[in-house]
C-alpha cells in the first residue's frame, strides 16, 4: 500500500525528495491535523475526508466493535493515502480498508468509495437492494443525484461535500447534523 | 498629627463624643456593608459569567467540530457568529489544534475591545494570551473580562482550541450604579444617624451631665448637703453613690472639723482645768480693758497671785488633789471679782485678775484683802480638810506703767516681795522692786557659775552640850564670796539653787568639802566632833543622796560617824517611800540622821517613830521668845520631853542670850547651838575651838 503511494507521489512530481517530502505531509494531513498547510494532493484529502465523514455518519447498527469495512470498488484512486486509514478507529471500531471488484462483496462493507472508473456500473451498483448499511462515497460528478449517499465535488477550488439524505435514509444511515451543515443537500435527479 | 486630634477629642464635650462615635461606626458599617455587598456581588457575577461562557464554550467546541475536521472555516465563522445574540459573550476565538488561528467572532459594541484584541489575534500569542488570562480568572477580585477555553476534539484527536471572552461591563456598570446610589445614601443615612444619635446619647450623656451640674453647684455654693439623685444601677448610678457618699463623708468632715477648731478655740483661750481664761485671753481683755481706761481716764487695778506651798500639797497628796484644790481656788476668785473683770489662770498655782475704774488706792487695798481673807480660807477637797494662803502682787494703771506687760511684769515682782516678807500677804508694787528683781536676776546667773569659779567656802557653827560645855558637832553653812556684792547669805540664794535645780550640785561640793575638812581635822591630831550638812528635798527627790555620801565618803576615807545629815520637816512631808528608804540606807551606813527647823511642819508626829531619826534641833523661832511667850516655852518644854521619850538628841537652835540659855537648862535640853556659843566661823579657826574644848561654863 505505502509502495502505491509513493508510486503515486512520483508518478506526480517526478522528483525522488519532493516525493518524500509531499507523502510524510500526506501522512500528516490523514492523522487530521490542520489542513492549512500547502495544497496536498487532491486524494490524500479526500481520504482524510473518507476518514471525517465516518465520524459523522451513524451506521444505527447493533453495538458491535468488529471492524468497519472501507471498500474502494473499482480502480484505486488513493493509492497508498488509504493505507494510513487502517489501525484507525471509528465510533470504537477499527478501520479496516480493502479493494472490492464485484458487487456481491459490497455488502459486507460500511463505506464503499466508489471509484469514477466505474460510473458506467454505478446505476447497477446503486440500485442493488443490498446496499443497507453501506455509506456510498464517490467523487465522481452528481453521485449524490445520482443515488449516492456522499458526493465529493470540487467548488472554487476546494473539495466539498453533496449529501443526498434519502439514499442515506434508504440505506439506513444517519448524518450527523454538523456534516450536513458543512454540506449541500441535493435530490435525486427526476424526482 | 493622630495625637493632636485626639486630644482635640478628648476635649470634646461628652455628648459630641458620643454623636461623633456613633456616625464613625455607622458609617464604617455602611461602608463595609457596600464592600461586602459588591465583592460579593462581583464574586457571583463572574462565576456566573465564567460557567456560562465555559458552557457556551463547550457548545461553540461541539458545532465545529465538523467545521475544523474539514478546514471550513466558513462554516466555523457561522457557528461563531451565533453568539451574536450572546450579550454576555464579548468575542470568541477558534483556533486549530497546533494553534493557529481560524475563526472569530466579535460583539458588535461601541467600547469594544478592553484587553481582547491583540494582534489581530490571528497569532499564536494570542492563544497563549487567551490561556493567561484564563489562568488570571481565578484571581479573587478581579474585573478583568474572563476567558473560558475549550479544546475541540473528535473521536480522541485535539482538532482545536474555543476562547470565549465574557463581558464584565455589565458588572462595572452594576458597581458603578451600587457607588452611585451609595454616595448618594450616605448623606442620608449620616443624616438620619445624626438625628437618631443626637437623640439617643441622652441616654448615656444625661445622667452625667445631671453629675456634673451637680458638682458646679456644689463647688459654687459649697453647699455639701446637696445631694444626686440616683436614677440607675449601672456605673453611672454607682458613680451617683459614689459620689453622694463623698459629699456625706465632706459634710462629716467639716462637722468635725467645725468642732474641732471650737474646742482648738476654746483652748486656745481657756484654761482646761478650771475653765478661767488663760494667759493669751487675759492678755487681751487687758489690752482691751486698758484702751477703754484710757479713754474714759479710769485706772485697772491688775493683781498677780501664787499659792503658798502650792508645790508641797501637790508633793505631797498628789496632782489630783493639787488639781482639785487649783479648781476650787478658781471657784472663790470667780465669786470675788465682779462680772466686768477678769481672772485668769497664768498656768501652774499663779493666777490673775484685773479690775477696772477701781478709784481710790483704799478700793484696791480693799479688793486685795478680800482676795487674801477669801483664799486663806480652809479647803474642803475630796474629804480633807487643807490650808493654803496665797501671796498677792498689785500694780495699777495708769500710775505704774502703760502695757499690759509691764502691768504684769510689775504684778509679779509684788507678788515675789510679799512672798519674801512671809507669804499670806499682798503687796503693792514699789520701782524699787525693779532693783530688786534684778539683784536677783544676777545672783541667778552668777550661781551658775559660782561652783566652777570656787567661790563657795563653809562656815561652821559649832553646838555644845549643856552639861559639859564641850562642843558636839558642828553645822556646816555655806557661804558665797560673791565678787562684786561681797559675801552672800545663804538666804539669798539657797531658794534659787532649788528652784532651779543647781541645789544639786552645790550639795554635791558642801558635803564632799566637809568630809574632806574632817579628814584635815583628824590629820591634824585634833579630836574631831560630827559635822552636819543641809540637804534640801530635792536631793531625796532625785534619789542622790546616798551616792553622794558613799563617794564623799570615799573619797575622803573618814568615819560616816563624823558626818550627819539635816533635813526638814518638809522634806519628810514632800517625800514619800523613797525618801525613807534613803534615810534608812544613810542610817545604816553609820550617819546622824537630824530634823532641822523642828516644829514649824505642819505634819502629824507620827513620822519620828517610822524614820530613823537621831536628833531634833528645835527651830529659833520658838527659841527666840522663849523667855517672854509661854506658848512657845510650851512647845520647846514638849518638844524636849517628846525627844527624852523617843531618846532622841536634842538641840535648841538661836540662842542667843543666857535667859534662854537659863530656861532650857530648866526644861533639861541636851545641847544648844547659837551666837551664845559661837557664830559660824571659818575652818581655820575652828582648829582653836577644838583645842580649847570646853566653849560653856556649866
Amino acid at each position: 500500500m505505502t509502495a502505491a503511494a509513493t508510486q503515486l507521489c512520483s508518478a506526480r512530481s517526478g522528483l525522488f525528495r519532493r516525493l518524500a517530502v509531499t507523502c510524510a505531509m500526506a501522512v500528516a494531513l490523514v492523522t487530521g491535523n490542520a489542513v492549512t498547510a500547502a495544497d496536498p494532493p487532491e486524494y490524500q484529502v479526500k481520504a482524510a475526508m473518507l476518514y471525517n465523514v465516518a465520524k459523522f455518519v451513524d451506521w444505527q447498527e447493533a453495538q458491535t466493535d468488529a471492524p468497519l469495512q472501507v471498500c474502494v470498488f473499482g480502480k484505486n484512486p488513493f493509492g497508498a493515502a488509504l493505507d494510513s486509514l487502517r489501525g484507525k478507529v471509528v465510533h470504537g471500531r477499527q478501520l479496516n480498508v480493502r479493494q472490492v471488484s464485484r458487487p456481491d462483496e459490497i455488502g459486507a462493507c460500511q463505506i464503499l468509495f466508489i471509484s469514477s472508473s466505474e460510473r458506467r456500473s454505478l446505476p447497477a451498483i446503486l440500485a442493488k437492494g443490498a446496499l443497507a448499511g453501506v455509506l456510498t462515497v464517490s467523487d465522481m460528478e452528481r453521485f449524490a443525484t445520482t443515488g449516492g449517499v456522499v458526493g465529493f465535488v470540487e467548488v472554487e477550488g476546494k473539495i466539498r461535500m453533496e449529501v443526498n439524505l434519502e439514499a442515506a435514509q434508504q440505506a439506513g444511515l444517519k448524518i450527523g447534523s454538523q456534516l450536513l451543515k458543512l454540506a449541500r443537500i441535493v435530490r435525486e435527479a427526476g424526482q | 498629627m493622630i495625637t493632636r486630634m485626639k486630644r482635640r477629642f478628648n476635649d470634646l464635650p461628652i455628648r459630641s463624643k458620643l454623636v461623633f462615635l456613633f456616625m464613625a461606626l455607622s458609617g464604617l458599617v455602611l461602608c463595609a456593608a457596600m464592600s461586602i455587598f459588591i465583592l460579593n456581588d462581583s464574586f457571583k457575577y463572574r462565576e456566573d459569567q465564567s460557567r456560562d461562557i465555559d458552557s457556551v464554550a463547550r457548545i461553540i467546541a461541539r458545532n465545529t467540530e465538523a467545521a475544523l475536521a474539514f478546514n471550513d472555516q466558513n462554516a466555523a465563522s457561522e457557528t461563531l457568529a451565533g453568539l451574536r445574540y450572546h450579550s454576555q459573550v464579548l468575542g470568541a476565538y477558534l483556533y486549530t489544534g497546533d494553534g493557529h488561528f481560524f475563526a472569530r467572532f466579535h460583539q458588535l459594541k461601541d467600547d469594544y475591545g478592553k484587553g481582547v484584541v491583540i494582534g489581530g489575534n490571528r497569532s499564536a500569542e494570542a492563544l497563549e494570551h487567551f490561556v493567561r488570562m484564563h489562568q488570571d480568572g481565578n484571581r479573587f477580585f478581579n474585573l478583568q473580562n474572563p476567558v473560558a477555553i475549550q479544546e475541540v476534539t473528535l473521536e480522541g484527536q485535539k482538532l482545536g482550541t474555543v476562547v470565549v471572552v465574557g463581558d464584565m461591563d455589565p458588572l462595572v456598570n452594576e458597581i458603578r450604579g451600587h457607588l452611585l446610589i451609595f454616595l448618594l445614601l450616605l448623606p442620608v443615612a449620616g443624616m438620619f444617624t445624626f438625628f437618631l444619635a443626637s437623640r439617643l446619647q441622652h441616654i448615656v450623656s444625661e445622667p452625667v451631665l445631671r453629675l456634673t451640674g451637680i458638682m458646679n453647684k456644689v463647688s459654687a455654693t459649697k453647699d455639701f448637703s446637696l445631694r444626686a439623685d440616683r436614677t440607675s444601677s449601672d456605673e453611672i448610678g454607682s458613680l451617683y453613690e459614689g459620689f453622694n457618699e463623698m459629699l456625706c463623708e465632706i459634710e462629716e468632715r467639716n462637722e468635725t472639723l467645725r468642732l474641732r477648731q471650737e474646742h482648738l478655740q476654746e483652748l486656745a483661750h481657756f484654761d482646761s482645768l478650771t475653765g478661767l481664761p488663760n494667759r493669751t485671753l487675759f492678755h487681751d481683755r487687758l489690752n482691751q480693758a486698758l484702751r477703754n481706761a484710757e479713754r474714759f481716764a479710769q485706772n485697772v487695778l491688775v493683781i498677780f497671785i501664787d499659792l503658798d506651798h502650792f508645790k508641797d500639797i501637790n508633793d505631797s497628796l498628789g496632782h489630783r488633789m493639787g488639781d482639785l484644790l487649783l479648781v476650787e481656788v478658781a471657784q472663790r476668785l470667780k465669786v470675788v471679782i465682779r462680772s466686768c473683770d477678769t481672772v485668769a489662770r497664768m498656768g501652774g498655782d499663779e493666777f490673775t485678775v484685773f479690775a477696772q475704774n477701781i478709784g481710790s488706792e483704799q478700793n484696791s487695798e480693799i479688793i486685795a484683802k478680800h482676795l487674801v481673807e477669801t483664799l486663806a480660807k480652809p479647803y474642803k477637797v475630796d474629804g480633807r480638810e487643807l490650808f493654803l494662803t496665797a501671796s498677792l502682787g498689785l500694780t495699777s494703771y495708769p500710775k505704774d506703767a502703760g502695757t499690759v506687760d509691764e502691768l504684769l511684769r510689775n504684778a509679779d515682782l509684788a507678788m515675789y516681795c510679799a512672798k519674801d516678807k512671809g507669804k499670806n500677804a499682798y503687796e503693792r508694787y514699789e520701782p524699787s522692786m525693779n532693783l530688786m528683781a534684778s539683784s536677783r536676776l544676777t545672783i541667778l546667773n552668777d550661781l551658775h557659775h559660782a561652783l566652777e569659779r570656787d567661790e563657795f567656802w563653809l562656815a561652821y557653827q559649832p553646838r555644845v552640850d549643856l552639861a559639859t560645855g564641850r562642843i558636839t558637832g558642828f553645822e556646816a553653812l555655806i557661804r558665797w564670796q560673791h565678787p562684786e556684792q561681797g559675801l552672800v547669805m545663804p538666804g539669798k540664794f539657797i531658794q534659787l539653787a532649788e528652784e532651779t535645780g543647781l541645789i544639786v550640785g552645790i550639795s554635791e561640793w558642801v558635803i564632799s568639802t566637809a568630809c574632806l575638812q574632817i579628814r584635815e581635822w583628824q590629820a591634824a591630831g585634833l579630836t574631831p566632833a560630827p559635822v552636819a550638812v543641809n540637804l534640801a528635798s530635792l536631793l531625796f527627790k532625785r534619789q542622790v543622796v546616798v551616792p553622794m555620801i558613799v563617794s564623799a565618803l570615799e573619797q575622803s576615807g573618814i568615819e560616816p560617824r563624823f558626818l550627819e545629815v539635816e533635813l526638814t520637816e518638809g522634806t519628810i512631808i514632800a517625800g514619800n517611800e523613797t525618801t525613807v528608804a534613803q534615810l534608812n540606807e544613810l542610817k545604816a551606813l553609820g550617819i546622824i540622821i537630824a530634823i532641822d527647823d523642828f516644829g514649824t511642819g505642819y505634819s502629824s508626829l507620827s513620822y519620828l517613830q517610822r524614820l530613823p531619826i537621831d536628833i531634833l534641833k528645835i527651830d529659833k523661832s520658838f527659841i527666840c521668845n522663849i523667855s517672854s511667850n509661854k506658848d512657845d516655852l510650851a512647845i520647846v518644854t514638849a518638844i524636849i520631853a517628846m525627844a527624852r521619850s523617843l531618846s532622841l538628841g536634842v538641840v535648841a537652835e538661836g540662842v542667843e542670850t543666857h535667859d534662854q540659855l537659863a530656861y532650857l537648862r530648866t526644861q533639861g535640853c541636851q545641847q544648844i547651838q547659837g551666837y551664845l556659843v559661837s557664830r559660824p566661823i571659818p575652818a581655820d579657826q575652828i582648829a582653836a575651838l577644838l583645842e580649847g574644848g570646853v566653849l560653856l561654863e556649866s
